[in-house]
């Protein structure tokens, strides 16, 4: 977990951010899901994080 | 071995109709099945035998007096342990919720009930639907495989006719999973076709409730009776009435299948299922449909964006009792609760922002293509031994299962389009393979128009599970 970007000490500080209490155990495995995580955003918010025109983000599945 | 339980949802209401047979003969003969397939595939996690038995009954009462209250009218169901019941146990899969008992039915529920359908039990789901832990139920194929998830029981209940039909829940492939690895047809409604009032829910804008059976015209006498506009579901879409057996029987001629050969038969594809679901685009085309290809790339991250709306929209509805109930969760579904919470504001809105550009470029290839559907694989393999199932929320794992499951189904969640699986083939290892096929909005009678057409030449569905010749 060593080359995790994302280590313990700032899960921790996320957690009490959040207002969560996270049980010791989850603390490791949750640190590298957590780096994964970020990849995947970064992905996101590179292609659709600012766009020149922008969306409506309202839903509604019918097309007409 | 052949009996009542054996037939279709239609046969048997056929043979109600006709007064050839009773609700409580269908009834026991789905639990004779029930108690025999039960002890190897586990798709119950209740069963109301009593309770059932006295809904036959009262529903016999009634054909005797010639109120027929529907298709459905008598025909055992089972339906999963995220929907309310008020006369059963609902647990979703979990500890923490252990020995719930609702006051109120699911909306859905509450409709088979009005339907005149007799529910059998509770059928299993990975824990919340999350997907995260084993549950008990085994494939109905093979004892050692991965029985598909969420729907998991509810699937495989159908597969070995300890059901004529189910009700499942999807919110990124959860019934078309079940619905491929166990050889059954599943439907994804659109998005507010089905009520989701009485529901446990994950994600408000991705869950949908849709049904699971044998055949393509038994899923849409089901969702005959599921649809319909619901006051306690916001998002229930308020449309007029539809017949959905209506275009059933007519055939797939000048019917136009868009394939993103890209997107859904990339390089981890097996080679079986691009053989099978190649093979079924040709039948379709033999038959006078028009394969067309087309190209829908911004699709390409949508398992991405999928799984940030679900992990943050989860554990936004687990908030409290995540709090409160913290080691009741098991540990694969607690970490990814934790998790949800990490999602920023900002990829929030990246992912909400990617959805609408998606949904933009599917309304258009639909456009300008003319298309009445689009095809694909609806998992890019079939099922797998249970040691070898990785369900890691490690999205740069390359070789992620359910990373795979998603790419080919969460698209659909993320537009509310409708989407279908209907068996095509199976492995070499007699293992099923299924076909997805995704409709325009509120276009399930078009589906079920080219799945009917398809199963009709090709009727893998007729094939039975070894573990019911077994028993």
């Amino acid at each position: 977990m060593s080359d995790n970007p994302i280590d313990v000490g700032t899960v921790e500080l996320l957690a009490r951010l959040n207002g969560l209490k996270i049980p010791d155990e989850d603390m490791e495995p949750l640190s590298a899901a957590l780096s994964a995580h970020l990849a995947s955003s970064a992905r996101i918010r590179e292609r659709f994080g600012a766009m020149a025109d922008e969306p409506p983000l309202e839903f509604d599945a019918r097309w007409e | 071995m052949t009996g009542l339980a054996d037939l279709t949802l239609r046969g048997a209401s056929d043979l109600l109709a006709q007064g050839k047979t009773s609700a409580v003969e269908l009834l026991d003969a789905t639990l004779q099945r029930l108690d025999a397939t039960e002890p190897y595939v586990h798709a119950y996690a209740f069963v109301d035998a009593d309770g059932a038995r006295a809904r036959a009954s009262a529903a016999d009462k009634e054909l005797a007096r010639g109120a027929r209250r529907s298709p459905l009218h008598g025909i055992p169901i089972g339906v999963k342990d995220l929907l309310y019941t008020t006369d059963m146990p609902t647990e979703g899969g979990s500890k923490v919720l252990e020995g719930f008992r609702p006051d109120y039915d699911a909306t859905a529920v509450q409709k088979l009930r009005e339907a005149g359908a007799v529910i059998v039990g509770k059928t299993v789901t990975h824990e919340f639907a999350y997907g995260q832990d084993v549950p008990p139920t085994r494939n109905a194929w093979n004892q050692a495989c991965y029985p598909g998830g969420s729907s998991a029981g509810s699937g495989v209940a159908v597969a070995v006719r300890s059901a004529f039909g189910a009700v499942g829940t999807d919110t990124g492939a959860s019934i078309r999973i079940p619905a491929s690895v166990n050889g059954v047809v599943g439907l994804k409604p659109t998005f507010g076709r089905v009520s989701r009032h009485g529901v446990i829910g994950m994600s408000f804008s991705l869950d949908h409730v849709g049904p699971l059976a044998r055949t393509v015209e038994d899923c849409a006498l089901l969702l005959q009776e599921l649809a319909g506009p619901d006051s306690g579901d916001p998002s229930s879409l308020h449309v007029a009435d539809e017949h959905f057996c209506r275009e059933l029987d007519a055939g797939v001629s000048g019917v136009r299948i868009g394939v993103d050969r890209e997107y859904y038969f990339s390089d981890y594809l097996t080679d079986e299922v691009r053989t099978s679901t190649l093979a079924a685009l040709d039948e379709l085309e033999r038959q006078g449909a028009r394969i067309v290809d087309v190209r829908i790339e911004e699709q390409d991250l949508m398992a991405d964006v999928g799984l940030v709306l679900v992990v943050a929209d989860t554990s936004d509805y687990h908030r409290l009792l995540l709090r409160t109930r913290t080691s009741d969760y098991s540990p694969g579904v607690r970490l990814m609760l934790e998790l949800g919470h990490f999602v920023s504001a900002p990829t929030y809105l990246a992912a909400q922002r990617a959805r609408a550009v998606l949904r933009s470029a599917v309304r258009d290839a639909f456009e300008h293509h003319g298309l009445d559907a689009l095809a694909a694989p609806t998992i890019p393999r079939t099922t797998m031994p249970l040691e070898d199932l990785s369900v890691s929320p490690d999205s740069e794992s390359e070789d992620s299962v359910f990373l795979a499951f998603l790419h080919h189904n969460i698209p659909s969640n993320l537009t509310g389009q409708p989407a279908i699986s209907v068996p095509c083939g199976f492995s070499s290892e007699e293992l099923p393979i299924g076909l997805q096929l995704i409709g325009r909005p509120l276009g399930e009678a078009r589906l079920f128009r080219i799945a009917r057409a398809y199963e009709r030449a090709m009727p893998f569905h007729e094939r039975t599970p070894p573990v019911v010749s077994m028993t």
